[in-house]
């Protein structure tokens, strides 16, 4: 051990703050094992393969980062829990931490973004039939494809920080990732394959969720495709509710140990953030296809409520 | 304390602090005003040593009482950060987030210290993993560390910016003698500029750092003063004797083989020593009763 040197004092503080923390959470995040993990599965069962329908491709993604993105940020969120009694009595608040948490959810988000480039290069070089987007326009197959994978990967760790952060009992992330896997289960083919899907409460089962389905291959028992099942709602309108709900969870993770003013500052954010997330979920169901269809080479055809029990 | 300290204005002044948890009362009416300087805290477990601690490292507010530290007040949100931009906390125990290495565990509490820059915040590390000497050890991951190593690595982060308000609990559990030795150089030259209050079991760290000692019993004041006033409490009152004195408030076996008697009365054939501060130490602890301080 040495002796001192002259007393220095610190500088900076708020954003710049932010910026460092949120580089080092980044930072975290992107060594954590688990993500790459996520990363290679994701690769490995898409890139190069024609995977699943081009309809369903966001279920790669969404699933191999977003579900394990949000183990990872949880992990990240309760490790710091040790040096509490460290962190407590450091000038930096706690929403300044949960802020560079959230921040570093971009990682995932950035992760999944990738993998549905390097998805979309394969898909270019050896494109897809047209009707195996079903009954889904250029606009909607962008956003299936594209928009809504990415949101997922950013979303699911968004929502393991706000868990990390307000649910204190073991296990917490375990029964959070449980709950979204069977809610999105239940949510996605549910009402597609069990019940009239053009019915009001089937579509807005299918659209009331964080992840959803819009399209699947119903089987021919062939392994070949030669159908693609086009569910209900808008992708477009879902993309928007799901991009809400994220900030929602944000806010919510924001909110831990907040002072007054920055309550305030999040209670706006949420009430504007809930009143869009619910006319864009109003909206996912009341536009879009209200019907289940089948595409083939021959042609579109709307599917009849529990025609086959698919 | 010096005179110049006495005079200047406490970087902690207490007064009337109180704490209860659940009901269960932990600290009664305590008031202190600390200077520049190291301060040592001692008293038996669940004096109450922690909770003043945690107290002064404002991540717990008092009950009763008003505080003012390094000029402010804790209560107040924008006055606690203040002090927190200036305070310097080891707590008695400290874990670990997975996966840090020394460096990275160091660099991130100087990022929540407001180190900004890149730059000035490695040499801000780099010197203060060189005070605890764990340099060698900086891209080691934690959770590799013993225990001691892991002690330093929570004292380095409490050394980060030269605080002007150190706040250390047991700052040497699980340290060998050498390191001790060390942290004591490196304590010694704090208490030159800024506050140091260090709560420790270890009567020799109190009598080899600290100009003050101030011991806590069942949440009260007990002694307030030098160090020198407390160890005079037991001149001629320490006694080496063939055997333990049944009269003696407290006696034990040294490593010579003969007896150390602490009390009043003189065991027959017994040589009067000078006293330590740990025989001071348990000679108060004996002979007062809880609320009663000794004026140093």
């Amino acid at each position: 051990m040495t002796t001192l040197e002259t007393r220095v004092v610190p500088v900076g503080g708020g954003r710049a703050t932010l910026g460092q923390l949120a580089r080092i959470e980044a930072r975290r995040f992107a060594l954590h094992p688990l993500l790459w993990a996520g990363l290679v599965l994701g690769v490995v069962t898409s890139a190069g393969e024609r995977g699943p329908i081009e309809l369903d491709y966001q279920v790669i993604p969404a699933f191999f980062i977003g579900v394990l993105g949000l183990v990872v940020a949880n992990r990240l969120t309760v490790s710091t829990r040790r040096s509490r009694a460290v962190l407590d009595a450091a000038p930096v608040p706690d929403t300044t931490r949960t802020a560079a948490l959230c921040l570093a959810c971009l990682v995932p988000a950035t992760a999944g973004l990738a993998l549905v480039l390097l998805h979309r290069a394969f898909v270019l070089a050896d494109p897809f039939p047209g009707w195996a987007y079903g009954t889904y326009g250029p606009v909607d197959r962008v956003v299936i494809t594209m928009v809504l994978p990415v949101i997922a990967c950013l979303g699911a760790p968004l929502l393991g920080v706000a868990v990390g952060r307000w649910l204190r009992f073991p296990g917490a992330g375990l029964l959070t990732v449980l709950t979204l896997l069977c809610w999105s289960a239940l949510a996605s083919y549910l009402p597609a394959q069990n019940m009239d899907a053009g019915s009001l409460p089937a579509r807005v089962l299918h659209m009331t969720t964080p992840y959803t389905a819009f399209g699947t291959d119903p089987g021919n028992g062939t392994g070949t495709l030669t159908v693609v099942r086009s569910y209900t709602g808008s992708p477009v309108w879902f993309a928007v509710w799901t991009l809400c709900l994220s900030g929602l969870v944000a806010a919510a993770a924001l909110w831990w140990r907040a002072d007054v003013r920055t309550r305030g500052l999040l209670r706006r954010a949420g009430v504007v953030l809930g009143v869009v997330a619910l006319v864009a979920l109003s909206l996912s169901v009341a536009t879009g296809s209200h019907d289940v269809h089948d595409s083939s080479r021959s042609g579109t055809v709307p599917v009849a409520p529990a025609a086959d029990g698919a | 304390m010096t005179e110049g300290n006495a005079m200047s204005a406490p970087t902690v002044q207490l007064r009337g602090i109180g704490k209860s948890f659940r009901g269960s009362r932990v600290l009664t009416g305590v008031d202190l005003d600390l200077h520049r300087g190291i301060v040592g805290l001692l008293g038996p477990n669940g004096a109450g040593k922690t909770t003043l601690l945690r107290i002064l490292a404002t991540v717990l507010g008092a009950d009763e009482g008003s505080a003012r530290i390094l000029g402010h007040d804790p209560a107040d949100g924008a006055q606690r950060t203040e002090i927190r931009r200036r305070l310097g906390y080891l707590p008695q125990e400290l874990g670990y987030p997975r996966g840090f290495t020394t460096y990275g565990f160091v660099d991130y509490m100087a990022v929540l210290k407001e180190w900004d820059e890149p730059a000035a915040r490695r040499a801000q590390v780099g010197r203060v993993l060189d005070q605890v000497a764990l340099t060698d050890r900086s891209a080691a991951r934690i959770r590799t560390l013993s225990g001691g190593q892991r002690r330093r690595v929570g004292l380095a982060q409490a050394l980060l910016g030269a605080p002007e308000l150190l706040v250390l609990d047991e700052p040497t559990t699980g340290l060998d003698p050498e390191q001790r030795v060390s942290l004591r150089q490196v304590l010694a030259e704090f208490g030159r500029a800024a506050t140091v209050v260090v709560a420790t079991h270890q009567t020799e760290d109190v009598a080899a750092l600290c100009e003050r000692v101030v011991v806590l019993d069942e949440g009260v004041v007990r002694f307030d003063g030098a160090v020198r006033d407390l160890v005079a409490l037991a001149q001629d009152r320490v006694w080496l004797a063939d055997g333990a004195d049944p009269r003696a408030q407290t006696s034990w076996r040294t490593a010579t083989g003969r007896y150390r008697n602490i009390g009043d009365a003189a065991p027959s054939g017994a040589q009067l020593v000078e006293p330590t501060l740990e025989d001071a130490y348990l000679l108060l602890r004996g002979t007062t009763e809880p609320g009663s301080e000794v004026a140093a």
